[in-house]
């Protein structure tokens, strides 16, 4: 049951069955008639318009692998001729000067950019409740969340407004809202896509993302954005995705079960659909390997540490002065501290705050260092796991999408979603979410952990999965 | 671990930010529940693993060291510019 949307719309304005230009009108409409869902910060008619004009060339010259198909990117990649919020009511008028890497590669590859999509400020959150241009909302149930921080995108491919979206992942950010929207997301080894042009969240975890339908139109996505930025210090000199000849079944493949990833909070509506899809991969011929890593139960606590902290830093820039809304005051300093104080929301403040407070003298070795050393000890277990099995299979998130407003003021407890996808990122390692399976009508989604560099691994275990079934074919009710 | 007012507003200084003192006490009350989550940490045995910054520890490669182009106009960016230049509330007196 494999399928490719992507392909297919690029198909038919190759065919003239179509064009770039109505393919994003059709995609605007549709964005229009999906308001309620709240998952546009703005429709970029005048970039489209410069990427339907580039499209139509590249098609005409044959060299077009995203054909003039329209795409959506998180507001939190720069884009030329469009603003840049994050977010955030301190950058809600920003325009960036330069444009991402990402999205330069997704234009030359013949993609049309029509609109940026909503998310948690900054990229800080769980659920794509905290936007200063308010919640984005579930397609399959309007009263749960999306999951974020990439909310927008996500709620945009799973109504089908777009066909492929990108999102950007720091603990989660891209499989979460995969696995609450019942679509495919993947999160590549981190050095695999260019951060220039991502504003940074975490640094050293951050990796742009893609959003799909279906596993075969991430690895479309993926191939067109991947590769080595000399413009980035962290891209990996080998970055690119391995071209594979897709496998007609799992034959030798180890799939590794790690308990730590069926454990702390999760439910037993998604362990069982996880543990499904894990059989039909096994029936599919692969084979299955019991382990521990014993660090994941220490992996939401050392993310949050290190995440916060790289964000105080990161976030300092964002003074007033140089980018962005500034308050009034009677001196720099108070500029500085009014204008952060009303452009960030609450989230971003409580995640500053918790950053400075573990890089503070007196605490720096208690808490930074040693969550330093938990991140060590996990990379080594991933590796000694990854000698006896190919990728690991788990949860996405451990519940189905939570309702709106559901942790409330308790942000511990919202980090605890978290609790799956974190490690990837700690470990640099690259991971996907497919849809497995629904639980009270909401969807599963199936997490394949990867060794480094992978990637195509993943999106070949996963496309001969969805060769055989066909959640990933399912569409919310009011968007068929 | 209980954070007091004062521990609150030096945290908030070093953050740079305002604390609205009608938030303070849901502030303090979230905060100390991050830093009781974040002190989960401290009871881990990390043996002797060495603490690692990134996950990339190889050599990075360098850009040549050539002159590029500037992106100008980033005086644009600010709040309030005179011709290329930011302007800043007055820091020397």
């Amino acid at each position: 049951m494999n399928s490719s949307p992507l392909a297919a719309l690029a198909g038919q304005i190759a065919a003239g069955e179509s064009s770039p230009e109505k393919a994003a009108a059709d995609a605007c409409a549709a964005i229009d008639r999906a308001a309620v869902l709240n998952a546009f910060i703005q429709i970029t008619e005048k970039r489209a318009a410069t990427d339907i004009e580039r499209a139509e060339q590249l098609i005409d010259s044959g060299n077009s692998p995203l054909g003039g198909v329209p795409v959506a990117v998180k507001d939190i990649i720069c884009t030329l001729e469009t603003r840049t919020t994050c977010a955030s009511k301190l950058l809600a008028e920003f325009t960036s000067p330069y444009e991402a890497t990402v999205t330069g590669l997704l234009a030359k590859a013949g993609a049309v950019v029509v609109g940026k999509t909503n998310l948690d400020e900054f990229a800080m959150g769980t659920t794509g409740e905290h936007s200063a241009f308010g919640a984005t909302r579930n397609p399959w149930d309007r009263q749960r969340v999306p999951g974020g921080s990439s909310s927008g995108s996500a709620a945009a491919v799973a109504a089908r407004l777009v066909v492929a979206a990108l999102g950007t992942d720091t603990g989660g950010s891209v499989r979460m809202p995969a696995a609450y929207c019942g679509i495919c997301g993947i999160k590549p080894t981190y050095g695999m896509v260019s951060r220039r042009g991502l504003v940074a969240y975490g640094s050293s975890l951050d990796q742009a993302g893609v959003f799909a339908s279906a596993a075969a139109d991430l690895r479309i996505v993926l191939a067109a954005i991947a590769g080595h930025d000399p413009g980035d210090s962290t891209s990996r000199p080998d970055a690119g995705l391995a071209e594979t000849v897709l496998p007609e079944n799992l034959n030798g493949i180890r799939i590794g079960v790690v308990e730590q990833l069926f454990g702390q909070g999760v439910s037993d509506e998604v362990a069982g659909p996880v543990r499904a899809a894990i059989g039909q991969m096994q029936q599919l011929g692969a084979s299955i390997v019991k382990l521990e890593i014993e660090s994941i139960r220490h992996a939401i606590p050392a993310y949050y540490i290190i995440a916060c902290a790289e964000a105080a830093s990161n976030l300092s820039r964002f003074d007033g002065i140089r980018y962005g809304s500034r308050a009034s005051g009677e001196d720099i300093e108070q500029v500085i501290m009014r204008s952060r104080s009303q452009g960030f929301g609450a989230e971003v403040k409580r995640r500053i705050m918790l950053g400075s407070f573990v890089l503070c003298h007196g605490y720096i070795d208690a808490y930074y260092r040693k969550a330093q050393q938990l991140r060590r000890k996990l990379i080594d277990e991933f590796a000694s796991a990854f000698a006896q099995c190919d990728l690991i299979a788990a949860p996405a998130a451990p519940t189905t999408a939570p309702r709106l407003g559901e942790f409330g003021d308790d942000p511990v407890r919202m980090y605890g979603q978290d609790v799956c996808t974190v490690p990837a990122n700690l470990a640099g390692l690259p991971a996907l979410s497919i849809p497995c399976g629904f639980a009270a009508g909401l969807p599963v989604g199936l997490q394949l952990i990867g060794a480094k560099m992978s990637d195509a691994l993943l999106l070949d275990c996963a496309q001969v999965y969805q060769g055989k079934t066909d959640f990933h074919l399912q569409v919310p009710p009011e968007y068929q | 671990m209980s954070l007091d007012n004062e521990q609150l507003a030096r945290l908030a200084s070093l953050a740079r930010l305002e604390i609205d003192p009608a938030e303070s006490e849901r502030l303090r009350t979230e905060m100390e529940k991050m830093v009781e989550l974040a002190g989960k940490v401290t009871a881990a045995a990390t043996d002797s693993s060495p603490p690692i910054a990134h996950v990339q520890q190889g050599d990075q490669p360098l850009r040549p060291d050539d002159p590029q182009p500037v992106t100008d106009n980033l005086s644009r960016l600010a709040a309030e510019a005179d011709a290329d230049m930011v302007v800043v509330p007055r820091v020397v007196e």
